[in-house]
């Protein structure tokens, strides 16, 4: 398997001289296309921080991130855009749809933006939101969604331009147990069905025992690493508890 | 620590609503430049009756500048409202952290300080600065002659504008006082938070209301025009009125529902690019813009129909100087004891004195006027006969008007100028008119005074005869010759009967001398005219003459000053009101598309996100903004295609070339003024949804 993401000595600093904060230091890993991997730690470990640099919203003070062989940060401001276009999908926490779009309007935005041919858009809407079961939703707005509905309509307007790498941002924060595993097992099928690359943000032990692969932040750094292999999922849970309790226990408030 | 947070809330909504400040300061200053006219023009060189001209327009200004205050005013009230609106979660914040609604209310009492302060001084500067630019529009206007450029400064016109808006400021503190002592924390917190749901219309209702409004607003405009004629009680025309502001409002109320929905219908517009964000987007904005907008499309359409009617009225009327004032002076003299002014009427029925036989030329002559200052182009007389009044030549229509109204018997009796048709002649020679060829005997009117010339029309239809000294004459023409022997500074020849040369009148009959002349090279000079113009040449001839025997003069330059100096006035009043109008509407406009900006800020981080580049993006937000600035403008350019006709129609003007150069300076400027504000909000918006 290829490398998707490569990130090489990444430093993120905050603040100025007087009072610096660390949010990355010197982090390094990469990515394997198809791969499913989830970051947890703690708030204020730099993990949204990491994920923000991954997804060129915010630039890294030093450090390379490599996504399809491209250093994002030789982009300039009009050709990330296009790179975000073409290349990442957004998955976010607080769903991030447009609320006077319907939910079909959301989806066919991001194909929009690629300038996709509108004959093609419909046929390419449905198709995706087969997939992610939210069929009978497509002419509703978003108020009138429930929070898992929404965040999957989120999820096929993030797969439907067909990315290199989803970027899902805690997607399972503002929802309940069973909308999160409706999601969860979403983004499972993406990634087993259609070797979608998933790099998903969380600090849910659940939602990161659904990953083939889990990285731990504490202190801007990496801490530990999981990879599921052969194990059944929840074992892999207790495996991440494990490493959870041994970071000090200080996530297990959101479980 | 309440003042500290005063400013710092002031700081942030001086960048986010840059706009409002920017109308406050506009706002001073125009109130500023336009109310120190006095100031500007007191170094000009102005003629005598020029400068009543700009004393009338001080005065009317004065009491113009209340109504404009007021405008000015419920603007300032509306935008501090709306901002306040915009803060409700912030108080809603403050109350819940247990801060008392005195010390909120103290806060904005802070903030409208400053900003009032602020504004004033930085209005005033400008306004200042302005007026000194401003002194050689006016100079322009008034056609005078700059003395020089002396830096002015009008006190007074400080102090009320520094007045008028610590009024304005003040019921603004009132205003935001009592809303936040009437408020509720619950209703602070959640009417923030209350989000719009998406108001559906539906989209055949729409097409029905809009087909209606559509109805209304052909009726309106048929009836203003096309058939004009059969508007004839003022109740009928403010129902045309009423109908023109329903179906402005239905138009914006209807336009976007069924508008959106046959978009949204067509895949290929709907989802290509942007366009369905866009769509969206402006649908659900323009809910909550229907009465804005109709109020700004009706401001713009009332700013269109001024201005445009007075750059016709100020073009028509310089252009007809020549035609009204073709020579330098025409002077007339009764020679009888007669009132001159004939449309008074009343002093004809009185005993005809004896003709003293004094010419104009005998007057000045005897007064030791000097003769040299006149190049003389013509001398005649006018002749009174009691066999031509205005009874004998109209015949049985007057006695159809006497029936109708006796007053008009003032007039029936009233004897009819008579002239040569030699003197006629020479006479439309010198002044430009078409001369008469007359038999031997034939009669002819010449009359430029349009009640009279249909008067006239009428009375030959029914009686072309005429007697005079035992001859019968015949009308020669079934018209009015266009013409006149006095100049006047608007159509007022009342009717002068043009007869055969040989007509045998005696010197009794002779009544009125008329000279004709221009002034002689040397002394068309500022200082003679001003002479003849402002009463010291009345005081010279007339130093003892009876009533009714002076020499009365017309000159050209008395004329047009008259003419300046009236479409002067006229075209600086409209805009000054125009001004204000754009301003007002395209303020609250500029106001409503900031906030939405700054409410969808998270809407374009999205779009960012979601891969959408500046251009794209500046697109999106150009065209739904050009969608709000641009509705209203376009519907009150419908309604001035027509409003305009009417507006010429009132002032009986149909001459085209004066009305296209109006149309083209109004539009110029109604697109400086507006398409400025459009700018100057859409570069504000981008900054605030590019953040």
């Amino acid at each position: 398997m290829s490398e998707l993401l490569k990130i090489e000595h990444l430093v993120k600093y905050y603040g100025n001289r007087s009072s610096l904060t660390k949010a990355l230091n010197d982090i390094s890993f990469s990515v394997e296309k198809g791969e499913f991997t989830a970051i947890m730690g703690a708030s204020g470990s730099g993990k949204t921080t990491l994920l923000n640099c991954i997804s060129t919203i915010d630039r890294p003070t030093a450090g390379q991130i490599y996504i399809d062989g491209i250093c994002t940060s030789d982009l300039k401001r009009n050709a990330l855009a296009d790179f975000r276009r073409d290349r990442l999908g957004f998955i976010f926490q607080d769903f991030n749809l447009l609320d006077t779009l319907t939910a079909f309007d959301n989806i066919a935005l991001a194909l929009q933006i690629q300038k996709c041919d509108p004959k093609k858009i419909r046929g390419k809407v449905e198709q995706a939101a087969d997939r992610l079961g939210i069929r009978e939703v497509l002419d509703k707005y978003p108020y009138q969604m429930s929070g898992g509905q929404k965040q999957r309509t989120a999820a096929a307007r993030a797969v439907i331009t067909g990315p290199s790498i989803i970027l899902a941002d805690e997607p399972t924060g503002a929802l309940d147990s069973r909308n999160s595993r409706t999601l969860l097992e979403s983004l499972r099928a993406l990634n087993e069905e259609e070797h979608a690359t998933i790099l998903m943000v969380t600090h849910d032990s659940f939602a990161a025992s659904y990953a083939s692969r889990v990285l731990f932040m504490k202190d801007g750094e990496i801490f530990n690493e999981l990879r599921r292999g052969k194990e059944e999922r929840r074992a892999f849970f207790d495996s991440i508890m494990d490493v959870v309790s041994l970071m000090g226990g200080d996530l297990n408030y959101a479980v | 620590m309440l003042f500290r947070i005063s400013m710092k809330n002031l700081k942030k909504s001086i960048r986010d609503y840059s706009i409002y400040f920017f109308t406050l300061i506009l706002g001073v200053c125009i109130f500023y430049v336009f109310n120190a006219v006095d100031s500007q023009t007191a170094l000009m060189d102005l003629s005598k009756k020029r400068s009543d001209m700009v004393d009338i327009l001080v005065t009317v200004l004065s009491a113009m500048s209340v109504v404009v205050s007021c405008i000015l005013g419920f603007l300032i009230v509306y935008a501090s409202r709306f901002l306040l609106r915009k803060r409700k979660k912030e108080f809603g914040l403050y109350l819940t952290l247990g801060m008392k609604k005195s010390d909120i209310a103290r806060i904005l009492l802070t903030e409208t300080a400053v900003i009032g302060l602020i504004s004033l001084a930085v209005g005033l500067l400008a306004g200042v600065g302005l007026s000194q630019f401003m002194s050689l529009f006016v100079a322009n206007l008034f056609q005078a002659d700059m003395t020089g450029f002396v830096f002015t400064l009008s006190v007074p016109t400080l102090l009320k504008t520094v007045g008028y808006f610590a009024i304005i400021y003040v019921v603004v503190i009132v205003m935001n006082t009592i809303v936040v002592m009437r408020s509720q924390i619950i209703d602070l917190y959640v009417g923030a938070r209350k989000k719009e749901k998406m108001h559906l219309k539906n989209p055949w209702v729409c097409l029905a209301v809009f087909l209606f409004a559509c109805v209304i607003l052909g009726i309106a405009y048929y009836n203003v025009t096309a058939n004009e004629a059969n508007m004839t009680s003022e109740a009928l025309v403010m129902v045309q009125i009423v109908l023109g502001i329903i179906g402005t409002f239905l138009v914006f109320w209807s336009v976007s529902g069924f508008a959106i929905n046959v978009l949204k219908k067509i895949p290929g517009i709907y989802h290509r690019r942007l366009n369905s964000f866009i769509i969206s987007e402006t649908g659900s904005q323009i809910n909550t813009f229907v009465a804005a907008a109709s109020i700004i499309c009706l401001l713009l359409f009332v700013t269109i129909c001024l201005l445009s009617s007075a750059f016709t009225l100020k073009s028509y009327r310089e252009g007809r100087i020549d035609r009204l004032a073709p020579i330098d002076v025409s002077m007339s003299r009764n020679m009888t004891g007669e009132s001159d002014d004939e449309s008074a009427g009343e002093s004809t029925a009185d005993v005809k004195n004896q003709p003293d036989g004094k010419t104009v030329a005998d007057v000045l002559a005897e007064k030791e006027f000097d003769m040299n200052s006149l190049d003389i182009l013509e001398e005649f007389v006018a002749y009174k006969t009691e066999t031509v009044t205005n009874q004998t030549v109209m015949g049985s229509y007057m006695e159809s008007l006497l029936e109708a109204d006796s007053s008009f018997r003032y007039m029936a009796a009233e004897e009819i100028e008579m002239i040569r048709v030699g003197d006629y002649n020479r006479a439309a020679q010198i002044y430009g008119f078409d001369p008469v060829s007359l038999g031997e005997n034939e009669y002819a009117i010449s009359c430029d005074y349009p009640n009279m010339v249909k008067f006239f029309q009428y009375g030959l239809a029914v009686n072309d005869t005429i007697e005079v000294k035992g001859r019968t004459l015949t009308a020669a023409k079934d018209t009015c010759l266009d013409g006149f022997l006095m100049m006047n500074y608007s159509e007022s020849n009342m009717g002068i009967i043009v007869v055969p040369d040989d007509i045998p009148f005696e010197e009794n009959d002779a009544a009125k001398s008329y000279l004709l002349a221009d002034y002689s090279g040397g002394y068309d000079t500022k200082e003679f005219r001003s002479y003849m113009d402002d009463g010291a040449f009345n005081r010279q001839v007339n130093s003892d003459a009876e009533d009714g025997k002076r020499v009365i003069s017309s000159t050209r330059s008395y004329i047009a000053d008259d003419n300046i100096g009236s479409s002067g006035l006229v075209v600086f009043l409209a805009l000054y009101l125009g001004f204000v109008f754009i301003i007002s509407g395209a303020a609250i406009l500029a106001l409503k598309e900031m906030s939405d900006a700054i409410d969808s800020r998270e809407k374009y981080r999205i779009l960012r996100e979601l891969g959408v580049g500046d251009r794209e993006r500046n697109r999106a937000l150009f065209i739904q903004m050009g969608v709000f600035f641009g509705l209203p403008l376009i519907l009150a350019v419908i309604h001035s295609v027509f409003g305009i006709q009417v507006c010429n129609n009132m002032m009986t003007i149909s001459d085209s070339g004066s009305i296209s150069v109006s149309l083209v300076v109004t539009a110029l400027l109604i697109v400086a003024v507006y398409g400025g504000y459009f700018l100057l909000s859409y570069l504000c918006c981008r900054r605030v949804v590019g953040e």
